[in-house]
């Protein structure tokens, strides 16, 4: 989509949605209130040093600017109507237009243009270069790296345009139908980092083109009969990038330092014959086309005392279209509540998911194809851990004897077992059992309490990896693809406990002052894995105020402190390549 | 050559301290005022266990690696402050116009920069206009 057909959609909109305004409000009598606001001004934007980052939402122009605001708010017996339109600068432009009218229609129609400013990665972290410490006689192996376009000013501009429209049918005050929309479009530059192969050990940085495109359109219809409510929900979602696939030299894969003449060409031969491609251009960094189709029904039913009950199934497939590939889930849900007394009431849960993921062919040329020992074909099927089914229940109990307080406990099942997770067919399973407990304490209206505690336990955690192989001498004459199979322990950063605890105080002692104060804690730790004993350890408090003292002071003031610590490993590779 | 691998545990800490406070004044009954800021620190440390000894035949034969890993944790050390202060006054002319006029300032401090350099910087606002209601 071109930017005129942006331009073009937000005048349809504009067009289609004001004669209904028109219609409904504007020709008949004079709205009983009606209020403009006009704003018009300008701004001086300046800045010093790296601005980027302090800026990152800024235009980057040190300049002035007029600026301008329009407001709208009108209203008659049962129809009313806003607007509301803002120019900042060329690239922050918004607009919001809404209404409403005899509870029968209501619309809303939007538009946000933002800038976001991208510093550019130097690539100056990444060093590498061995013996730099012998005799001061520095090795030749080295890692480096260029920038195709050092002064590149990356950044790109967001335009978002959102419409919802909801309708009782005429004669029927039982049936809605709703249609929703949204376009996401991105437009600028970006960088993209190039990766060559280890034998040249260098990276480049590239100027990209930006030009993605998201559109979302959704409709559905709402009905009730008697207590029953259903609903239903059908959701299309496109995405593309229109900017053309950044082409890369990859280097010729070559010894990085040896000059014997000699001794090069049969480095070549021998790197030549590992690699899928060297020494040509390849396009990189390929944004793939997707598009998303879900449908969802959902039922409501109020049986007074005996409860509620709300059931949902949703099945949705989306495509990689560039790459052939999809995925496909269903899920369903159940919700009931119900209140055995005045005291009490009872949530329960449950729902039941599958998702599955294609398999992915992975093509590869022969490993050292012609080459003593070589030949070997690494082709193999990429097996997707997404594929799985997720089984969910909980129930709480909630009891409030009166209005002064409210305690709760809650228990939850939560099961995922992944097809193909860690091998194929190995039908990995995660469960985590979930409990907590609360209560809310209110004595009087100037002070009301909160605490919950919560505990999760997990078995099999995902994902588990392996070490590299460990430290001694493995001078045997071992290729990459061995190397995996020597591999050991396990290793993860997720927990197969969990505590948490979350406190909210809130003290009005009148009606100008008011205080909070609260603390989120958890600790989540593993013990199961041989090389590793994970512990995180968590703890956000926090106090806020707000003062009135008179009729014309309004202060208030925050405070927050987040801390989070964990341990992992650091593991160091001992080679010379 | 190839001599495996050897691993030390570490151990990574964030503490972010976040402040915010802001003042309404009404003046008169012709003049607002606003007043707010915020100011934000925040760090990341990674603190290294102890590594073990390289071997003899692994220093022997890879000599060419110093296999020093003294600065390893300042690789993923994180430290920035960042400051918001923003004021603004309105001015009444009458029931339906009014002169605003507001000002905002930010400041980003950037100790620890390393992907993207140092990314410490100053940006700010100044705006003024005039309100027309009808």
């Amino acid at each position: 989509m071109k930017r005129p057909f942006l331009k073009f959609l937000i005048v349809a909109i504009a067009v289609l949605v004001l004669p209904f305004f028109s219609s409904s409000a504007i020709s008949q009598e004079e709205p009983t209130s009606s209020i403009w606001s006009l704003w018009l001004g300008g701004h001086y934007t300046g800045y010093e040093d790296f601005y980027k980052k302090v800026g990152e939402f800024d235009r980057g122009e040190k300049e002035a600017m007029p600026e301008v605001s329009l407001s709208y708010s009108g209203y008659k017996e049962d129809q009313s109507w806003d607007f509301f339109g803002h120019y900042y600068d060329p690239k922050r432009i918004s607009f919001d237009l809404s209404g409403k009218s005899k509870d029968v229609f209501s619309g809303k129609v939007s538009y946000l243009s933002s800038y976001r400013q991208r510093a550019t990665d130097l690539l100056e972290n990444l060093m590498a270069r061995e013996a730099v410490n012998q005799e001061n006689k520095p090795g030749g192996k080295m890692f480096t790296y260029e920038h195709e376009n050092p002064d590149a000013d990356f950044g790109y501009t967001r335009h978002e345009v959102k419409s919802d429209f909801q309708v009782k049918v005429p004669g029927s005050a039982k049936l809605k139908i709703k249609a929703f929309h949204r376009s996401i479009l991105e437009k600028g530059d970006d960088q993209k980092v190039v990766s060559m192969h280890c034998s040249s050990c260098h990276m480049v940085s590239k100027s990209a083109k930006v030009d993605r495109r998201t559109h979302t359109v959704s409709a559905g219809a709402e009905a009730t009969t008697g207590p029953v409510l259903f609903s239903y929900l059908g959701s299309y979602r496109t995405f593309k990038s229109e900017a053309s696939t950044p082409v890369a030299f990859y280097d010729k894969a070559e010894h990085p330092t040896e000059k014997d003449s000699a001794k090069q060409e049969g480095y070549i031969k021998e790197f030549d014959a590992r690699m899928v491609f060297n020494d040509e251009k390849v396009p990189f960094g390929q944004i793939p086309e997707t598009e998303k189709m879900a449908h969802t029904l959902k039922v409501k039913t109020d049986m007074g005392k005996k409860g509620d009950i709300l059931g949902s199934f949703t099945n949705s497939q989306a495509k990689n279209k560039s790459a052939g590939l999809k995925v496909q889930s269903n899920s369903g849900g159940l919700k009931y509540v119900v209140s055995p007394s005045q005291k009490t009431k009872i949530v329960a849960l449950a729902s039941l998911s599958r998702i599955e993921s294609d398999e992915a062919q992975i093509d590869l040329p022969l490993w050292r194809d012609g080459l003593t020992g070589g030949g070997q074909d690494f082709d193999w099927i990429r097996y997707s851990n997404l594929t799985r089914t997720v089984a969910k229940g909980s129930a709480e109990f909630i009891y409030q004897p009166n209005r002064k307080y409210r305690v709760f406990l809650s228990t939850g099942y939560e099961g995922t077992e992944r097809d193909d997770y860690p091998d194929i067919e190995a039908k990995g399973k995660t469960t985590k059992l979930k409990a907590s407990v609360g209560g809310k304490y209110r004595p009087n209206s100037k002070f009301w309490g909160r605490i919950k505690y919560s505990f999760e336990n997990i078995k099999d955690p995902a994902p588990y990896n392996q070490l590299f192989e460990a430290s001694g001498d493995t001078l045997a004459k071992l290729w990459y693809f061995e190397r995996e199979k020597l591999r050991y322990g396990d290793v993860t950063n997720q927990p197969t406990n969990q505590h948490g605890i979350d406190l909210t105080l809130n003290f009005r002692p009148d009606r100008r002052t008011s205080l909070s104060a609260g603390l989120r804690a958890s600790l989540e730790t593993n013990g199961d894995t041989d090389s590793l004993d994970f512990e995180r350890t968590k703890l956000q408090p926090q106090v806020s105020a707000t003062l009135a003292p008179t009729p014309e002071w309004n202060l208030f003031g925050s405070i927050s402190y987040a801390y989070d610590k964990s341990n992992g490993l650091a593991s160091v590779a001992m080679m010379d390549g | 050559m190839h001599y495996g691998s050897f691993f030390s545990e570490t151990e990574y800490k964030s503490e972010t301290v976040s402040f915010s406070a802001g003042i309404l004044f009404l003046a008169s009954e012709k003049v607002n005022l606003t007043l707010d800021g915020n100011y934000i620190d925040s760090k990341g440390n990674l603190k290294m266990g102890e590594m073990p000894e390289v071997p003899q035949e692994v220093t022997d034969n890879i000599a060419a690696a110093d296999y020093d890993f003294s600065s390893i944790n300042e690789y993923s050390d994180l430290a920035y402050t960042q400051f918001n202060v923003s004021m603004g006054a309105e001015y009444m002319l009458s029931s339906r116009v009014s002169l605003t006029a507001d000002a905002t300032y930010s400041d980003l401090t950037d100790d620890k920069g390393y992907v993207y350099g140092i990314e410490s910087g100053s940006i700010y606002v100044v705006r003024t206009g005039v309100k027309i209601g009808f």
